[in-house]
């Protein structure tokens, strides 16, 4: 870049440090109206600014009403929004777009004059006109001179949309757009992640500029969130833009600095989800199951090798059609007290129920840890003679790691 | 204030406490590299002590990479030249005060600028000079309040009509036209012993007011930096006797010290 005014203003969005950002789309009532998250923007931003993204998305109007959260060196950098469409109300929304339709609403200038860090625009390829795409190109072009005189970072959301993307060549457009963008200006990328770390990787290659990835709507969990951000930075990305995740999400201060452990700091997901290092217990949210089993799938395959709900060491109730029970080990002790060989003993650092083999009765076992744990979680493996018993993944427990709807969760195991 | 500029002079002047440290590291374009301007690499060691930079547009390049990122210094860029500062012991003294504008605030904003320099000279021997720089400094106000972009408008009370008489009434003046021509920012020097008077000019101002460091006067930048504070001052611009001094860099800490306390820019 030879422009050093978009030089400087992108460094305050991109850290130049490790190159990397974390910004936070907060357009959606422009587009959308007041859903759920933005119904009371200031009070949302708030909890946003306070974990720390490096830059935040705004509407024009917003971005002067709400300029207060952005003063000081320290604050989130500020993007504008400088085009609208209708091209996100799909059938679900109250007036459904009948055409896809993009205007500009902002130009450079004006978007300085709200003190603006860049402008984000959209280009969409995919659509069934070639005219609209040929207006798309002309728009982005005008707003990357504007840019280039004034020296305001560029970001064009680029994304495959409308009638001519289907599932087969929706990698390939990510591509494509991103290509076709830079060409015309942008300065950096928004785009939403290709679906796998190859496809993504050369596409990040081919633009040549920093690549922004959307964290993905269809994330329902915060680990599916961080999941998404580590395979996107994997794969190329500069960093990640969330959007209704963190407006909508019920804690979006701890979202945002979640992710930022991610990006900025290098954390794994694990590291973000369950930082904690001592003696844990397991802890259940019945309301949040529903009966998919993945955490009996995954304590089988971590533990034997299998995919086996037989040789889990957690259990789920189901009661069809939508009563779910998870039960794992409480480390209540029963299987301990039950063991006649001291088999089983708490282990004295973490204090899961560790199993000593050799002390076990053999060849066909007593099976009283089987019979005294109250929850049914201790089975027995009748391969190996045997009991499973949970050991809590030795501080890792791997059926929280799956669940795909946080209804386990760790926590310190305290009094012990 | 527009949004723009709100929100850029808060990267000068820190929103926790009001006040700012400026250095005006553009002096060798209207001096060349006299004593502690021949190296600019210098102006590093202000690095973490200072909130902005006054830089000419042609030496922002070789500083770049001090300005980057959140908490660099500001880059304030200077819109205009004088020979005013050419005193009877420069090499080419100034036979005849004159004062240009040189760069637009669409040229400081293409090279990423937080705010944009300017001078008002008071006391010009002619007063068709003092029109041309009020014309000058209004033409540069009026495109800066156009992009959002701050106006730092710096009083020289140097003209031949400025005597010791009437220097508080000509920094007055300078001032108050530096508010009313759209300076979003004003900066004018102490004078020796001038803390209560200075008071004075910072109530009048209704404008953030910064005490600017003068090479004529014998304050020095620590008594500068209390008496700012004790004025209350906007903060200090720290020029030619800072970046001269040999302690340099432990002279620009301590200024810091006394204006921000514990803050961090």
């Amino acid at each position: 870049m030879t422009n050093i005014g978009k030089e400087i203003r992108l460094s305050r969005i991109i850290d130049p440090e490790d190159g990397k950002a974390v910004v936070v789309a907060a357009d959606h009532g422009f587009m959308l109206g007041p859903i759920k998250g933005v119904v009371n923007l200031e009070e949302t931003l708030i909890k946003v600014v306070e974990g720390k993204p490096d830059a935040v998305l705004l509407s024009p109007g917003q971005a002067r009403r709400l300029n207060h959260l952005f003063r000081g060196k320290k604050a989130p950098a500020l993007l504008v929004r400088a085009d609208w469409t209708n091209a996100f109300r799909d059938k679900t929304y109250t007036l459904p777009a009948r055409s896809i339709k993009r205007v500009a609403v902002a130009n450079a200038k004006g978007a300085l004059s709200l003190g603006a860090s860049g402008i984000v625009t959209y280009y969409f390829i995919g659509h069934s006109e070639d005219e609209t795409e040929a207006y798309n190109f002309q728009l982005t072009s005008i707003f990357s001179r504007e840019c280039e005189k004034l020296g305001l970072p560029f970001i064009v959301e680029a994304l495959p949309f409308g009638e001519r993307v289907t599932g087969a060549n929706y990698a390939q457009l990510i591509s494509v757009a991103m290509r076709i963008a830079v060409e015309a200006g942008a300065d950096a990328i928004k785009t939403a992640y290709t679906g796998d770390v190859d496809s993504f990787r050369r596409a990040v290659r081919s633009a040549g500029v920093p690549v922004l990835v959307l964290g993905g709507a269809k994330a329902r969990t915060l680990r599916d969130a961080l999941e998404v951000v580590e395979e996107a930075l994997t794969a190329g990305g500069s960093g990640v833009v969330f959007g209704r995740q963190v407006v909508q999400a019920d804690d979006p201060k701890t979202f945002v600095s979640s992710v930022r452990m991610v990006v900025h700091e290098g954390k794994s997901v694990r590291d973000v989800i369950s930082p904690y290092r001592g003696p844990i217990r397991l802890l259940v949210r019945a309301k949040n199951c529903v009966g998919c089993r993945e955490c009996q799938l995954a304590c089988s395959f971590f533990h034997e090798g299998e995919i086996s709900l037989k040789k889990s060491r957690i259990r789920v109730d189901v009661e069809l059609p939508e009563k779910f029970m998870p039960f794992p080990c409480t480390l209540c002790g029963k299987c301990v007290e039950a063991c006649p060989t001291q088999a089983l003993t708490f282990n004295p650092e973490l204090k899961y129920v560790e199993f000593t083999a050799e002390r076990c009765i053999g060849p066909k076992g007593c099976r009283k840890c089987v019979d005294a744990c109250p929850f049914k979680v201790v089975g027995w493996n009748d391969d190996v003679k045997n009991p499973f018993i949970c050991d809590m993944c030795k501080g890792n427990p791997k059926c929280v790691e799956y669940c795909p709807t946080d209804a386990l969760l760790t926590a310190p195991l305290k009094g012990v | 204030m527009n949004g723009g500029k709100e929100l850029r002079l808060s990267h000068v002047l820190n929103p926790v406490d009001g006040r700012g440290v400026i250095l005006e590291a553009d002096l060798g374009s209207m001096l060349g590299g006299v004593p502690g301007l021949e190296d600019m690499s210098k102006v590093r060691e202000a690095l973490g002590a200072v909130d902005a930079f006054i830089l000419s547009l042609g030496q922002i390049d070789r500083l770049l990479d001090c300005l980057k990122g959140k908490g660099g210094p500001s880059l304030i860029v200077r819109s205009d030249w004088t020979n005013a500062y050419r005193g009877g012991d420069y090499i080419l003294p100034a036979v005849d005060l004159r004062y240009v504008s040189t760069v637009t605030p669409e040229d400081a904003l293409r090279h990423g600028a937080d705010a944009v320099a300017a001078y008002l000279i008071v006391g010009y021997d002619r007063d068709e000079d003092e029109a041309s720089n009020m014309e000058a400094l209004a033409s540069t106000a009026r495109a800066c309040e156009e992009y959002g972009l701050p106006l730092l408008v710096q009083v020289l009370p140097v003209g031949g009509r400025v005597t010791e008489e009437n220097y508080f009434d000509c920094v007055k003046l300078g001032v108050r036209q530096a508010v009313e021509v759209g300076g979003d920012l004003i900066a004018a020097p102490l004078k020796r012993g001038g803390g209560d008077l200075f008071k004075q000019l910072v109530e009048l101002a209704k404008a953030p007011l910064m005490m600017l460091e003068d090479f004529s006067e014998a304050v020095e930048p620590a008594t500068l930096a209390r008496s700012a504070v004790e004025s209350n001052a906007a903060g200090v611009i720290l020029g030619r006797k800072t970046l001269q001094a040999a302690k340099f860099a432990e002279i620009v800490r301590n200024v810091r010290s006394t204006i921000h306390g514990g803050l961090t820019p």
